[in-house]
């Protein structure tokens, strides 16, 4: 008979990786501009993706209270830092979402997504590539 | 792995865990926004401001909840999913050292945390603990900073508002008058001037940082087009910012002035981040440039005011740019100068001749004329001097010269003779080695090894000025075009009128003085009209003008006019001015 614990205990411990994730809040620009650092709580953000603007390239981490913060770290450099982290997840090449925010998604080719707090929906925040990751990790 | 699970639940639980205060409250550490102890007794502070007499001291508290709170100083120990931000801190104790000061100034800070409006604040001893558990290289600036940031922070500058300016479309008015109410830094009070702008090691604002940044906030606003260019100038400009500063802050004092000539100067001529004409500030050199309507590539230059008609004739005759300055080139007229030569003929090749003293002084003049053209986008390929030590024979070097400065020499030591410094003395020097010359500069014996060296030099104005036209046209030679045969100008018949005039300078008011200089000034531009003062201690003179007809006899007499009211207006004087045909007293200007 295959023993079974192994795999419960790591199944246990992943559950309490998702209760109580090892990492809580991330470096990011802070909005007033007297302050140095800002450290934003992961569980406030639904989505972080790259921006570019007058020729910037930057990334912004939207909260659910619609507030967005930026960091100069590029979106792969972040994803590597919080791997740990099981709420979020790469969704394509330019979004890492929290699973724990998604409060909606579109079926169609790739997959639009609703967030808590937000108002319109992100457009194809799940590439194809990213797909069945994302439909594995979600249910 | 079953250890693990059992930690991780283990931590899971732990801030839940039952706590008892001194006087046997209970209380979770998760309600607990920090440690600290109060005249030596560790206390625990909670959301809800409540604080608990702790049984233990800081250090057990450090210890039993290590993963869930860090201790930042001596007497702080804060729960880490509580820690929003970090602000620099200023400690306002003792005066240190200011190289230690500096060094705690990068390193300390303080943290705000969610609960509390008591800033904590981060030693030097601790602070790397804090940058390792969030993997920051400072506490000080947001790292990995941008480029563009990083060399904005170099230069004392913060462009706070940049992303709403970006979105922000000028002509939507509320928008724009929003915006303009969150982040005008002329509208900030003092506190949040404070928090911005603060000095280290003293509780004030550092007035020239405010400065710098009004000044930078309105380049951007101007650019964006949310901001009106300034119609004056530079001072204008300041008592545009003075005004609505003292509305709000009051920071800046009427003494702070030269603070601000010099930040801006400093911000457009050293940090390049800008140029006076972005601001549209009014060239006050205007009446003493044109550009050339056949050759406009080629610039034609003096140092010297009083050489504007000289110049100009000769400029217009042969169609090339002219410029006069007064004395060193103006940034600003460098910019407009430049600007308007680009629209006539673009990127083509500049030629520059040049009048300019033959001293270092002249010689200055003319490098930074040509420097400032290249720093404005200009190719210049050939600068030709129209006055150089050639065009002098020995004869009138030995009348003309005049002495640049004086020193005393011995083996290698060098003392500079009062008036001169060491400074002119080491410019002199390189001048003198450039110029390669003995005929400017002579060396007596003083006795005890000492010799006493002399450089001279001559002023523009005694070189001849038909040589320098004739060089002038030579050198334009290999340049010019070829002349069209046909086309031969209109001969215009020329007329001499005798005129009289009334001239008073006096000084714009009793503070003020420069009445003596403006008057040698005009006196110098009226002897170009071949004017004759009739009597020494009157203001009546008498001077012969050549015209074609009434319209450019109007033409040259109100040029004059206004030269002299410009050279008057220079040195602090006005003018009045009344001349009359001697011929026909009823014509009168």
């Amino acid at each position: 008979m295959p023993k079974r614990t192994p795999d419960t205990t790591e199944e246990m411990l992943e559950r309490l990786r998702y209760l109580d994730p090892p990492i809580k809040k991330f470096p990011v620009m802070p909005l007033d501009p007297a302050m140095a650092v800002c450290f934003l709580d992961l569980k406030d953000v639904c989505y972080i993706t790259t921006k570019a603007e007058q020729g910037r390239e930057e990334t912004m981490f939207m909260t659910t209270r619609k507030e967005a913060y930026y960091s100069n770290l590029r979106l792969s450099q972040i994803e590597e830092k919080i791997k740990a982290h099981p709420h979020f997840m790469r969704t394509s090449k330019y979004y890492l979402v929290n699973l724990t925010k998604i409060r909606g998604l579109k079926v169609s080719s790739a997959r639009d997504l609703w967030f808590e707090g937000l108002d319109g929906p992100v457009v194809n925040a799940v590439s194809s590539a990213f797909l069945a990751d994302f439909e594995k990790r979600f249910k | 792995m079953s250890g693990e699970v059992e930690r991780r639940i283990k931590r899971l639980f732990l801030l839940e865990k039952p706590l008892f205060s001194r006087n046997g409250e209970v209380f979770q550490a998760k309600d607990i926004v920090y440690f600290t102890a109060e005249q030596g007794q560790p206390i625990a502070i909670a959301e809800n401001g409540k604080k608990y007499e702790l049984v233990q001291n800081l250090n057990f508290y450090e210890k039993e909840y290590e993963e869930f709170f860090l201790r930042v100083h001596r007497s702080f120990v804060v729960a880490l999913d509580r820690i929003d931000g970090v602000f620099r801190r200023f400690p306002t104790g003792p005066k240190r050292k200011i190289a230690r000061a500096l060094v705690e100034a990068r390193e300390e800070s303080e943290l705000v945390l969610r609960g509390t409006e008591t800033r904590i604040p981060v030693s030097l001893a601790h602070s790397a603990k804090v940058r390792k558990l969030f993997e920051i290289k400072s506490l000080r600036y947001f790292t990995p900073e941008h480029p563009e940031d990083k060399k904005l922070r170099g230069l004392g500058l913060q462009d706070f508002d940049r992303r709403e300016l970006f979105s922000l479309d000028p002509a939507d008015k509320p928008a724009v008058e929003a915006f303009k109410k969150k982040w005008d830094i002329k509208g900030f009070q003092k506190t949040r001037m404070l928090s911005l702008f603060r000095q280290i090691e003293t509780n004030e604002i550092d007035k020239k940082r405010v400065i710098k940044n009004i000044i930078y906030q309105m380049f951007r606003w101007i650019k964006k087009g949310i901001e009106p260019p300034s119609d004056g100038n530079i001072r204008s400009l300041w008592y545009r910012i003075k005004s609505v500063l003292s509305q709000n802050s009051d920071v800046l004092a009427p003494g702070d002035v030269d603070t601000f000539y010099n930040t801006l100067q400093e911000m457009i001529e050293d940090m390049n981040l800008f140029r006076y004409k972005d601001f549209g500030f009014m060239d006050m050199n205007e009446p003493y440039r044109g550009i050339g309507a056949t050759k406009p590539e080629i610039i034609l230059a003096s140092e010297k005011i009083g050489h504007f008609f000289f110049i100009k004739k000769m400029a217009m005759d042969a169609g090339v740019s002219f410029i006069c300055m007064k004395g060193e080139p103006a940034a600003i007229s460098l910019e407009y100068f430049a600007d308007d030569l680009k629209t006539a003929c673009g990127d083509k090749e500049k030629t520059v001749f040049c009048i300019s003293d033959l001293n270092p002084a002249g010689y200055s003049i003319e490098r930074n004329l040509v420097g400032g053209l290249q720093k404005n986008g200009h190719q210049v390929g050939r600068v030709v001097k129209l006055v150089d030590p050639t065009i002098f024979s020995d004869e009138e070097v030995s009348l003309v010269r005049t002495p640049v400065v004086t020193y005393e020499e011995k083996g290698a030591t060098t003392k500079p003779v009062k008036p001169a410094r060491m400074s002119q003395v080491t410019k002199g020097r390189a001048w003198i080695a450039a110029l390669n010359d003995n005929r400017f500069i002579s060396v007596k014996d003083k006795g005890g090894g000492w010799k006493v060296v002399t450089i001279w030099g001559i002023e523009s104005d005694a070189a001849d000025r038909a040589v320098i036209t004739k060089r002038f046209l030579d050198g334009l030679e290999p340049t010019r075009r070829k002349p069209e045969p046909e086309k031969k100008p209109e001969k215009k018949t020329e007329n001499t009128i005798r005129l009289g005039m009334w001239l008073d300078v006096q000084n714009n008011n009793k503070f003020v003085r420069g009445r003596k200089r403006a008057m040698e000034d005009i006196d110098d531009v009226l002897q170009r009209y071949g004017c004759r003062r009739l009597h020494k201690d009157r203001n009546e003179y008498e001077l012969t003008m050549s015209y074609t007809d009434d319209a450019d006899l109007d033409r040259s007499i109100y040029d004059m006019i206004g030269e002299i009211n410009s050279l008057a207006d220079m040195r602090h004087c006005c003018i009045e001015c009344d001349l009359w045909a001697l011929d026909d007293t009823d014509r009168r200007w």
